[in-house]
């Protein structure tokens, strides 16, 4: 699915990330809320007002969930089944709001890398979020 | 009728202030057409958009981006009567164009990335939100003429 090249974009962009999970991710979470205020009620348990550590933790979750995506980019159906699991039998995140993630996903790696993120990092990290979102659906039904 | 609050509004005007929008123009397209080659179904004339450096270094695409971005300002300028300024380009996009305004939520969605890579820490969740709530009722005004 991803080309060789693809898969270089991939590890290029993720190597500026790892080790920073959980401000990347809360940075991710907290755009996404801001923007998209709905997404909100798939994380009551983040509190009200936002509980900054819980956030934190959170983030650093989803973000090493990507890690394992971006390390696994051969077999993303086998390494994510678990996940997908889990967003199909008790998550149930509407399918809608995958897009909503990845955008705000591109909006922190282009406002943290800036002149940096190329149009070839956003064009990879579109498709491979992408089909990140297409695995931890495929068990809705 | 989407309504701006006065924060919201300054936000984006002192945000929009400090865009160059020959070169965003230019990057906005670019980067549409490379993201999303299928968008490229509505520039056959526009010659070698065969790799992203040959189409973000394409002159009809800096000077097609250019104009889009620049009637993208008439939106800065009218937050409060969006469908009003972009009824005709909206009839212009159905009747003569025949672009399905999903292309309108891409490309809106590329500003704001760009947007994000040049202002970096400025674009604040804050001030994404207000961007992100323009560009999607820009999207609107362009898709209400449709029949």
């Amino acid at each position: 699915m991803l080309s060789a090249q693809e898969r270089a974009h991939v590890t290029q962009v993720w190597d500026l990330i790892a080790g920073h999970e959980a401000p990347f991710g809360a940075e991710l979470l907290l755009r996404l809320f801001t923007v998209y205020p709905s997404t909100k009620t798939y994380f009551k348990h983040l509190g009200d007002p936002l509980d900054e550590v819980q956030l934190l933790s959170h983030g650093q979750r989803v973000l090493e969930a990507v890690g394992v995506a971006v390390r696994h980019m051969d077999n993303l159906r086998a390494a994510l089944s678990p996940l997908a699991d889990l967003h199909a039998h008790v998550l149930r995140v509407d399918p809608t709001n995958f897009p909503l993630l990845i955008q705000c996903f591109q909006v922190v790696l282009a406002s943290h890398l800036q002149g940096e993120y190329t149009v070839e990092m956003q064009a990879v990290w579109d498709k491979f979020l992408t089909a990140l979102a297409v695995v931890l659906t495929e068990k809705y039904r | 009728m989407v309504h701006f609050t006065a924060e919201e509004k300054a936000a984006i005007t002192g945000l929009w202030g400090k865009v160059n929008v020959e070169e965003a123009g230019g990057e906005a397209l670019g980067r549409l057409l490379v993201v999303y080659p299928w968008t490229q179904r509505f520039f056959d004339s526009f010659g070698n958009l065969s790799s992203p450096s040959a189409i973000m270094g394409n002159p009809k695409v800096k000077a097609h981006g250019k104009k889009v971005l620049t009637s993208f300002g008439d939106a800065v300028k009218n937050m409060d009567n969006l469908k009003g300024a972009f009824a005709k380009l909206s009839e212009l996009h159905c009747d003569k164009l025949h672009v399905d305004p999903e292309n309108f939520r891409l490309l809106g969605n590329v500003m704001v990335i760009i947007l994000a890579s040049h202002f970096g820490r400025e674009f604040t969740p804050e001030l994404q939100a207000a961007w992100q709530k323009l560009v999607a009722a820009v999207a609107t005004a362009l898709a209400h003429k449709y029949h």
